[in-house]
């Protein structure tokens, strides 16, 4: 379970970004995320909607506690994120878009190195990565550097790696960003055996229909502002467009019209 | 402390399977710079034996004078001599290279010399000869004329003595090493400061600025390791990258050392020094000059790794610590010039103080009190690096910079 509580998140500007920015910035200060209060219970799918730069990611990265809150709170599975790191991590798998692969590891070595660095003890990890990799088909390139694999392949490594320690949480940050239908198919089918499983479960995607496959509970995030929070059931029942698509552009224009 | 050696394991095995890192880290300074070292000084044992057993050809306008010179020369090995007529087919004779010197003797060259009024004689040659023939005709003239001093004091019934009552005999007690140490022992720590240096900066960038192109320095920073562990097992991975490269210079130098040394004539400088460089590298020089150089190996490593997380990209990282090489290499040659040495102030200077405090301990002229003030410095260097450094890594504007 996560629970999200009044949670901000400032970044101080370089003169180089501002200057980068130009005169769509005003200040020293980027509000990357505004005052935002959310829970995401287990066994469910909770969907973290925006556009580009609303504050998902950085959201996610706090959850993660690759960034620290500028001010409020993130209890992840009883453990508060800045207070207690590690066990939150313990917890916690998080896969994105991007691989993030060691080219000259094989997967074998890959999912043996983050067992171990997550504290798993010699036979309950090998046994969890036989379990994976049977599951996910990686026996035959098991022993092979995952360099010159494809991105189906490097995906499946991928998410061997962040299940391996069977986390009670798992984070999503644009995870079919970048991948083909079959690699996509895979990241979907792994969310639903998530939620299967009862984990937690916190997508982030800009893609309407992963939202409509997948989502439970749903929150809108645009420009840092939580603009909606709620069953994605009562949100469609609620919708006063035709598409999903056109029902975010609304809420967006009624949150900043000027800008839309 | 397991996930740090966890890390460290993994980053070794990285590395190790990365042939550009193995290239610069251990194949340059083990094989391809004393391959470069042992080719030079063969290509010049070789050009010398050749000039040596070259024939100089002498030409001589006589202007009727019965000079003892013609005799002179032909009692000394290599030479040809032939009469030439004037200045002006000399000159040509040199230019189109039918021969290498032609010595001019004005009219009356002889009665001038017999009755002590003074003359002299031109020789005509291009600087543009190879320096062993410039110094062959210049030792027949300094030769020719003292043979000529000695002569003309034998008929006027002198002792040579008159011209040096008093000989100054120099008695050195400095030993082989210390003589040749403080020349030689400049060129062993330019290379171990250079290839430490070269060993901390690939893996340093593939670690930091490598992992996080790549996005998998996100990954690793969700894992239970915390900070602190995944910085000091990739600290520790390019401290040793950095030590190893090092090491592989030295013995490197040692390896070509005893190549030349066993097969060169024994007159022969270049062999003479190659010889010296690897009988000096005792076990107590190398301990103690390992021991300044696992400092500035930490001092480096922590430099490059702060750089490279400051980094956007692996390219980025290249073009910010390549530069550093400049910064590393002045002080480096400094130490290497002679007349700078290793005293109170030099020893707080960094790198100059690694480079002064491995020539002198080579040399066996080491003091403590310079050589302590120096390990001081370098540890007080290496732990501000390392504290900056573990700050880059623990901000995360740097850690997610890109």
């Amino acid at each position: 379970m996560i629970t999200i509580t009044n949670l901000s998140k400032s970044f101080q500007l370089s003169r180089q970004q501002k200057k980068e920015m130009g005169n769509a910035q005003h200040g020293d200060t980027v509000h990357a995320v505004k005052n935002i209060s959310l829970t995401c219970q287990p066994g469910r799918v909770f969907t973290l909607l925006g556009p580009n730069g609303a504050g998902k990611t950085t959201t996610l990265r706090m959850i993660a506690t690759i960034l620290k809150p500028t001010s409020g709170s993130i209890v992840v599975n009883g453990y508060d994120t800045v207070a207690n790191g590690k066990e939150v991590r313990q917890n916690l798998g998080f896969l994105t878009g991007s691989t993030g692969l060691y080219d000259r590891l094989t997967p074998d070595e890959t999912i043996n190195y983050f067992g171990r660095l997550n504290g798993m003890d010699e036979t309950t990890l090998q046994r969890r990565k036989k379990e994976l990799f049977d599951l996910l088909g990686i026996h035959e390139f098991a022993h092979r550097r995952v360099g010159k694999f494809s991105t189906g392949m490097k995906q499946k490594v991928s998410i061997a790696r962040t299940m391996i320690h069977d986390p009670q949480v798992v984070v999503f940050d644009e995870p079919t960003s970048g991948l083909d239908v079959i690699a996509a198919k895979s990241i979907i089918e792994l969310i639903r055996q998530c939620k299967r499983d009862n984990k937690t479960v916190i997508l982030s995607t800009h893609i309407m229909s992963e939202v409509n496959m997948l989502a439970d509970d749903l929150a809108i995030i645009y420009r840092g502002d939580l603009i909606y929070n709620g069953l994605f059931t009562d949100f469609k029942q609620g919708m006063r467009e035709a598409t999903l698509e056109d029902e975010f552009i609304r809420m967006a224009q009624e949150h900043e019209p000027a800008t839309i | 402390m397991k996930n740090i050696f966890t890390i460290f394991s993994k980053e070794i095995k990285d590395i190790l399977r990365d042939k550009r890192t193995l290239t610069v880290m251990l194949l340059i300074p083990l094989v391809v710079y004393p391959a470069i070292f042992i080719g030079i000084t063969k290509y010049m044992t070789a050009q010398n034996e050749k000039a040596v057993a070259e024939t100089l050809r002498i030409g001589i306008i006589s202007n009727g004078n019965q000079s003892d010179f013609e005799t002179f020369v032909s009692t000394m090995p290599n030479t040809k001599i032939s009469a030439i007529g004037d200045t002006t087919a000399a000159k040509e004779a040199i230019l189109s290279d039918s021969i290498d010197v032609a010595y001019f003797f004005p009219e009356g060259f002889d009665s001038a010399v017999a009755k002590l009024q003074g003359t002299g004689f031109q020789y005509f040659y291009t600087s543009t000869n190879n320096e062993f023939e410039v110094a062959i005709i210049e030792n027949i003239n300094t030769v020719y004329k003292q043979a000529l001093v000695k002569k003309k004091l034998a008929q006027i019934e002198v002792s040579e003595t008159v011209l040096e009552p008093a000989k100054s005999i120099s008695r050195n007690l400095a030993s082989a090493r210390e003589q040749l140490g403080s020349v030689i022992g400049g060129i062993l720590p330019y290379f171990f400061i250079i290839f430490c240096m070269i060993g901390c900066m690939y893996p340093a960038i593939d670690l930091a600025a490598g992992e996080k192109e790549r996005g998998s320095l996100e990954t690793l920073l969700v894992s239970s390791a915390s900070r602190i562990e995944i910085y000091t097992g990739k600290l520790m991975t390019v401290a040793l990258s950095g030590f190893l490269s090092a090491m592989a210079s030295i013995v490197g130098l040692i390896i070509s050392g005893q190549i030349i040394g066993s097969d060169t004539a024994s007159g022969d400088e270049m062999g003479q020094i190659a010889k010296v460089l690897s009988d000096i590298l005792e076990p107590g020089s190398i301990i103690m000059m390992l021991v300044i150089l696992l400092p500035l190996n930490i001092f480096f490593a922590a430099i490059t790794l702060m750089l490279s997380i400051y980094a956007r990209t692996f390219k980025e990282a290249q073009s910010m610590i390549t530069p550093l090489m400049i910064l590393i290499v002045f002080p480096t040659i400094i130490g290497m010039l002679p007349g700078v040495t290793l005293d109170y102030t030099t020893a707080l200077i960094p790198i100059l103080n690694v480079s002064l405090g491995a020539k002198e301990i080579i040399s066996g002229t080491i003091e403590t009190g310079p050589l302590l003030l120096t390990y001081a410095a370098l540890f007080v260097y290496a732990a501000i690096a390392l504290i900056i450094s573990v700050r880059f890594f623990n901000n995360e504007k740097n850690i997610l910079r890109g």
